[in-house]
């Protein structure tokens, strides 16, 4: 600063002595609902973020156990007979032989006693069922069939009837929907949708099922297959037909054979999928300087580096046989920060101070002096921060390549962060040093940073139901994470790679 | 209650110690919002945030400098903050400047009401690099930094204002009254250089 004139002086003088009246008391009704509360409740809303996350997950499985409730019941048998299966699959021959005709006409079957050759499991069981049957054109058009006529008089235990023959293997890919036959087989498929629901049927011969013929249809399946101690007929059906983006679920019902449903996807029709991502994260932000307003040097951002975090999501979906996927879920993200420096600081400041002086006769005076004092500080200095993000997004992806059951999709998302929560060290403006803050207090970052987007890619390999794939992706955070008054600024982006596990149910 | 008394009981959170913050230093901290604020409400504004800044903060003070200044320090940069969101509002550019009447708003005595009406109709810019570089004592780069200016900028705009000062009280007819009063020397400001 140049020397100041008079004016100047008297003018400096003049505001730094001002004086005002200040109503206190009204002051502090403005100050006071300010202070000190309103982070304290940040750690209970994560709490309760947290309880919402374990309902939905909670939620989740109970939706996921419902949609399986069709076949619980056969489920169930299978587990608690499943010791035994494989022994009495291989002892269960067909003794029966109905012919099916194409005789619009209604017949009833009387399934026998079958013995079985593994005394452990079959040397007890014998069983009578009455059960009407027909034909493929009575079938598909007829809706009065219903449990009734198909029950079985025996539980559980083993199951033949008369012109169909059962096997324990049946080996169905998505790619190759031609059903291994070996001897007697025998298959059903369900067909599901939001509109209906089938059993298909078919004969055992290869001949007709090549021909796709006596492709047998029961409307109202659930209905049958809803009654306990129910066990369905099934007999052999050409699945070679049914496109390969169908899904398939096998699973063994009890000691007879594998069952097979085909959940039909149509052109315009949008099924459900759950996911839950999990996997690794960094920081790839570069914060930059707002103001010069405090003692912390630009070039010293390059001190700090991000470290690896973790993310985690639960994400619900639509998707059709087009490759198209809507999603949305909450995601939860924990970014780590470091900042290392090790320099030399050098404070130099002009001090007053006191020097002597001898004169001429040799008399001791003292004089005010100015003196410079150098100080060198040596540090090493690490500090480390860290933030969490609870964020809800919503997003469209798309199936650009399968090699059968491998899938490549691209994914965009945008995101709304509900809650952020910092923790750490940070250099603080005011006080011109490093301070430690914890989540709970208030801090130069936002509890909420608002908008951000996502791009990504994912690599699924799917079986049945399941699939399992990786998916890295970049986040964008349109917003800064610190607080307008702050002196830097940063959106704290970040590259990740999750592990991801989805459900089709 | 005592600095150290207020201090202590704002650190445990002791609201009474809150409110003797506020009304022992609010008429010293109102002085330095008043300086850099345009308006009385505007300053007003500033000294409420800077008051909760400075409670929920006052855990930062390192009781290595004197309290007062630690406060002072605070509330500039509270100020600053709070112009700065103002400007955004604000088209006050240097080209649109007009310069202060020293015939029809100051009175022949110099007193607080005539200097605070001087500050009142300096635009954004002036008032603030007044304040940044004469009485906080920031340097040309700080000031242009915060005004978003070149340093050589800075330069200019500070010698414009000082000579603007220097005008408006050139009246050698106005004796200033504050002279008398034992003004006190401004505390000097230390600026860590660092390597």
């Amino acid at each position: 600063m140049g020397s100041l004139n008079d004016k100047e002086k008297e003018f400096k003088s003049v505001l730094e002595n001002l004086e005002f009246e200040i109503n206190t008391e009204q002051l502090w009704d403005k100050v006071s609902p300010h202070l000190n509360s309103k982070e304290k409740d940040r750690p209970f809303l994560f709490y309760l973020l947290g309880l919402a996350l374990a309902v939905m997950i909670g939620g989740g499985i109970v939706y996921l156990a419902m949609s399986d409730y069709i076949n619980s019941e056969d489920r169930k048998i299978s587990l608690s007979h499943n010791s035994q299966s494989e022994n009495i699959l291989s002892s269960i021959k067909a003794t029966d032989s109905l012919n099916l005709s194409n005789s619009h006409e209604t017949r009833n079957t009387n399934i026998t006693t079958k013995e079985a050759s593994d005394s452990n499991s079959l040397e007890t069981e014998s069983y009578e069922a009455e059960s009407s049957f027909t034909n493929k054109d009575e079938l598909s058009n007829n809706s009065i069939y219903n449990a009734s006529q198909f029950k079985l008089s025996n539980n559980r235990n083993s199951i033949s009837n008369s012109g169909l023959n059962i096997s324990n293997t049946v080996n169905i890919t998505q790619n190759n929907l031609n059903v291994q036959t070996n001897g007697d087989y025998s298959f059903g498929a369900l067909i599901q949708n939001a509109e209906y629901s089938k059993l298909l049927l078919n004969s055992i011969s290869d001949t007709e099922k090549n021909a796709n013929k006596h492709l047998d249809s029961l409307d109202n399946y659930n209905a049958y297959e809803l009654q306990s101690n129910s066990i369905p007929f099934l007999k052999c059906i050409n699945l070679s037909s049914l496109s390969l983006n169908d899904r398939l679920n096998s699973y063994a019902l009890p000691g007879s054979f594998t069952f097979v449903d085909v959940t039909e996807r149509k052109d315009n029709g949008w099924l459900p999928v759950f996911s839950i991502n999990a996997g690794v994260n960094r920081s790839i932000s570069s914060p930059r300087i707002r103001s010069t307003n405090s003692d912390f040097k630009t070039n010293e951002f390059s001190k700090e580096s991000g470290l690896y975090g973790f993310s985690n999501s639960l994400e619900f979906g639509l998707e059709n046989n087009k490759g198209w996927k809507l999603f949305g879920g909450i995601s939860y993200y924990a970014q780590n920060s470091v900042f290392k420096n090790s320099d030399v600081v050098t404070v130099v400041e002009t001090v007053a101070g006191t020097g002597q002086h001898i004169d001429a006769n040799g008399i001791v005076q003292s004089q005010g002096v100015e003196l410079q004092q150098t100080t060198t500080t040596f540090n090493n200095v690490n500090w480390n921060r860290r933030h969490k993000y609870i964020d809800v997004g919503l997003g469209v992806g798309k199936e650009v390549l399968r090699f059968g059951a491998l899938g490549l999709s691209l994914q965009t998302s945008f995101h709304y962060n509900l809650l952020s929560d910092h923790s750490g060290y940070y250099f603080d403006e005011l006080s011109s040093g490093i301070v430690k803050f914890n989540s709970n207090e208030d801090s130069s970052y936002k509890s909420n940073s608002g908008l951000s987007g996502r791009i990504g890619m994912s690599v699924e390999w799917r079986y049945k139901a399941i699939g399992i794939g990786v998916s890295p992706f970049i986040q964008y955070r349109i917003n800064s994470i610190l607080q307008e008054t702050s002196f830097y600024n940063t959106n704290d982006n970040h590259l990740g790679l999750n592990l991801t596990v989805s459900y089709r149910p | 209650m005592s600095e150290k008394d207020i201090i202590k009981g704002c650190l445990s959170g002791n609201q009474l110690a809150y409110k003797a913050l506020v009304e022992t230093y609010s008429t010293y901290l109102f002085a330095i919002c008043r300086r850099y604020a345009a308006d009385s409400t505007l300053a007003q504004d500033c000294l409420q945030e800077s008051l909760i800044q400075i409670i929920n903060k006052i855990h930062l003070y390192k009781e290595q400098g004197k309290f007062k200044s630690w406060m002072g320090s605070v509330t500039a940069k509270k100020c600053l903050d709070i112009l700065r969101q103002e400007k955004r509002h604000l088209s006050s550019e240097i080209e649109k400047i007009v310069e202060p009447s020293n015939n029809e708003n100051i009175s022949l005595k110099l007193e607080q009401n005539d200097v605070m009406r001087f500050l009142e109709t300096l635009p954004y810019q002036y008032r603030v690099a007044i304040n940044m570089f004469l009485i906080e004592g920031y340097s040309h780069k700080e000031v242009g930094v915060y005004l978003g200016i070149t340093e050589s900028s800075s330069r200019s705009l500070v010698s414009r204002a000082r000579k603007m000062i220097t005008e408006a009280f050139a009246n050698e007819s106005m004796k200033i009254s504050f002279l008398n009063k034992s003004a006190k020397p401004s505390e000097p400001s230390l600026k860590i250089i660092r390597s």
